[in-house]
């Protein structure tokens, strides 16, 4: 998995001055975070089900080894194939291989944050094999050679003018050469491309939201209906998903799904929910003659029994990232990951290593939004602060923030020195406000107030308003 | 291979925890009022339109209606599960063999069964059934028994018999709101989506 969240701050900067990525970023407000809270009221026992989702999610953990096989048994019953990747090379190298057993030159996808995890599309290009992402913002993305900002809304950061010169500069090789404006306009030019592109692949690649243990079924929402062309199409079908995803039967499905897409884009249920069950039956008029399953570990069967393993029960529906302050600030690009905000803050560094993901788990204002609106309850905040823990133990965090709490601790373990201290720098503090506000800070202070004001003390310091208080 | 999957399930035995339990699974959300009114309303909401048959006998004239009604090209495929149970004499309609892969051509379809809760409509794979089509159609129309509108999602798993290939649980027309949050319809699969009501089951 590819990282680059090294430059977190240096991106971050340039998104905040980045007018056309604000004015779309914009759009999250209305687009998800109200329609969440509208879903949300309009659901009765939406709080009890977060904890019985929650519920599902840890049991399923729990006993995941079991529940996984029940899944492999009730596939393979069926006729399809259940394969194992420990890492993402194993992933690419399975999927790559069944894409040749069928002779494959064009395969359909539809968008899954997994196999953007495992970068499968570089390896099917170099094997030849043209992938073509149907989801219409993994599409416009895929053109672009970008990655997605977001983890349900692909796109987020562009403008329609930017899709549509996107499509003026790649669509005239299919005899479409006119630049469009509306955007009724552009889906349709993508529809027209992009059906021609369905009845021609030989294989089709989907993720799976949920897998269900009781009837080996890989469950895929979607609002287009591309998954279910991508899986109902071609005479392959291979499912990408991680070892996590799977659920024990149809009715914990059924309440996570409920969750899902009234946590993620605030509507009661997608337009599509399709269960996929093995390849088409003996006495079937279409479908997929064969059906592959490809179980992804790549860092998440090490999560468990860490103070990380709550974050497997993640169903990837983005209510944490649009809740907060941070993502939508910066947007997704600039944390450096396909997993963006509170999920991916947690997510990366345990998948890629802390080493790879260091800024991410500090990319947080801890308001503890993201926790409040997750449908599975993660404790995101707690987490992240595991992770700044971590990274401070194995001195990855800078310099002047280890020299600062250094010191703050060499203070505190001496109470007379430490209120002497606290005094004389209220005091200095103090004396460098204009109007009660603190506009910069020397020294190691400096980066802090880089981008922000701090309110210059007031008062005296804590403990002398206590001994002022107490009537001492 | 085979190595990874011993690999990967002996690290998740390792930490297994038996006893961790699950309370049995609460009923699915209760649903005020009459279930048919409620289906109704929902599919309102996901932006289907519906009309109302007394009998199969009655679909053909039903569909004629809506075609002509939203100025459409009066073509119809007809689905497997239909095929042949229909008189189309009397109706304005041409009848399409094949896949409708170019846009304009309908589809009028039946299905398992439709969902209150949610507007839905749920079709399965199956001999008398093509999922291909209801993804093609640039118009979807699809026939649902008011004696098969089930209450919730759990309630169509006990309709079946087995698990089919596909169950897809449809909630209004094909959409996108990848392009600035904003829905357009008719993303990849149908752009417009007729239900009609039918009190005899197909
Ligand atoms: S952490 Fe929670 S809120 Fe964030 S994507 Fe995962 S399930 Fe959704």
């Amino acid at each position: 998995m590819q990282v680059e969240s090294g430059a977190f701050v240096e991106k971050a900067r340039a998104a905040l001055t980045d007018a056309t990525l604000q004015h779309a970023l914009k759009h999250i407000k209305h687009g998800f975070v109200e329609a969440r809270a509208g879903a949300a009221a309009r659901l009765p026992g939406f709080e009890a089900m977060r904890d019985r989702a929650r519920d599902i999610r840890a049991h399923t953990l729990a006993h995941l080894a079991e529940h996984l096989e029940r899944f492999e048994a009730n596939v393979t019953a069926l006729g399809g194939h259940v394969h194992w990747a420990a890492d993402a090379e194993e992933a690419r190298a399975i999927v790559v291989r069944l894409c040749r057993e069928k002779g494959a030159r064009t395969v359909t996808k539809s968008k899954s944050m997994v196999t953007e995890e495992i970068e499968l599309n570089p390896a099917l290009e170099a094997a030849g094999i043209a992938p073509v992402e149907t989801d219409l913002g993994e599409y416009i993305i895929q053109l672009r050679h970008e990655k997605p900002s977001h983890i349900i809304a692909p796109v987020i950061h562009l403008s329609k003018d930017q899709v549509a010169d996107t499509f003026h500069a790649e669509h005239p090789k299919y005899g479409f050469t006119e630049r469009l404006t509306e955007r009724p306009a552009l889906v349709r030019e993508a529809r027209a491309i992009l059906r021609e592109r369905f009845l021609k692949a030989d294989v089709g690649i989907t993720g799976a939201n949920f897998l269900v243990a009781e009837t080996g079924s890989a469950v895929v929402v979607t609002n287009e209906g591309n998954a279910d062309l991508t899986a109902s199409l071609p005479d392959t079908h291979i499912v990408v998903t991680g070892i996590e995803k799977v659920v024990p039967t149809l009715a914990d499905c059924h309440t996570l799904l409920r969750l899902l897409p009234r946590s993620a884009t605030g509507q009661d249920i997608t337009a599509y929910v399709s269960f996929f069950t093995g390849p088409k039956r003996a006495a079937d008029l279409s479908g997929p003659s064969s059906f592959h399953v490809v179980l992804v570990d790549n860092g998440r069967s090490s999560m468990l029994g860490t103070e990380f393993e709550e974050m497997l029960r993640c169903i990837r529906c983005g209510a944490c990232l649009n809740h907060c302050p941070v993502y939508a600030n910066v947007g997704g690009h600039a944390y450096g990951s396909v997993y963006p905000g509170p999920m991916g803050a947690v997510l990366t560094p345990s998948l890629a290593g802390i080493d790879k993901a260091g800024h991410l788990p500090n990319a947080s204002s801890f308001c503890g939004r993201c926790e409040a609106v997750c449908p599975v309850r993660i404790p995101l905040p707690k987490m992240m602060r595991h992770w700044r823990e971590r990274e401070f133990e194995r001195h990855l965090s800078p310099a002047p923030m280890r020299w600062g709490l250094g010191l703050w601790a060499a203070l505190a373990a001496r109470p007379a020195l430490y209120r002497l201290a606290l005094g004389l720098a209220s005091r200095l503090l103090r004396g460098r406000a204009t109007k009660g506000w603190i506009g910069r800070l020397p020294l190691a202070g400096a980066g802090w107030t880089g981008g922000r004001d701090l309110r210059a003390p007031s008062g005296g310091t804590f403990q002398q308003q206590w001994r002022r208080r107490r009537g001492g | 291979m085979a190595d990874s999957r011993e690999q990967i399930l002996g690290r998740l035995r390792r930490f297994a925890r038996p006893e961790v339990d699950l309370a049995p699974a609460p009923p699915p959300p209760a649903q005020a009022g009459a279930i048919l009114d409620l289906f109704v309303e929902r599919l309102g909401a996901a932006r289907a339109t519906v009309d109302r048959a007394a009998g199969l006998a009655e679909v053909p004239a039903a569909a004629a209606r809506y075609l002509a009604g939203q100025n459409l090209p009066a073509r119809l495929r007809l689905a497997p599960g239909l095929a042949g149970r229909l008189d189309f004499a009397a109706t304005p309609l041409t009848l399409e063999d094949g896949l409708p892969e170019a846009d304009g051509i309908a589809v009028l379809t039946d299905c398992l069964a439709g969902v209150a809760e949610t507007g839905t409509f749920v079709a399965a794979s199956g001999p008398g059934s093509d999922p291909r089509l209801n993804l093609l159609a640039e118009t979807l129309i699809v026939v649902v028994a008011t004696g098969r509108v089930a209450a919730s999602y759990e309630d169509v798993w006990r309709m079946l018999d087995g698990t089919p290939r596909l169950v897809g649980f449809v909630t209004g027309a094909s959409r996108t709101a990848d392009i600035e949050q904003t829905i357009e319809w008719g993303a990849h699969g149908p752009r417009r989506l007729h239900v009609i009501l039918c009190d005899e089951t197909p």
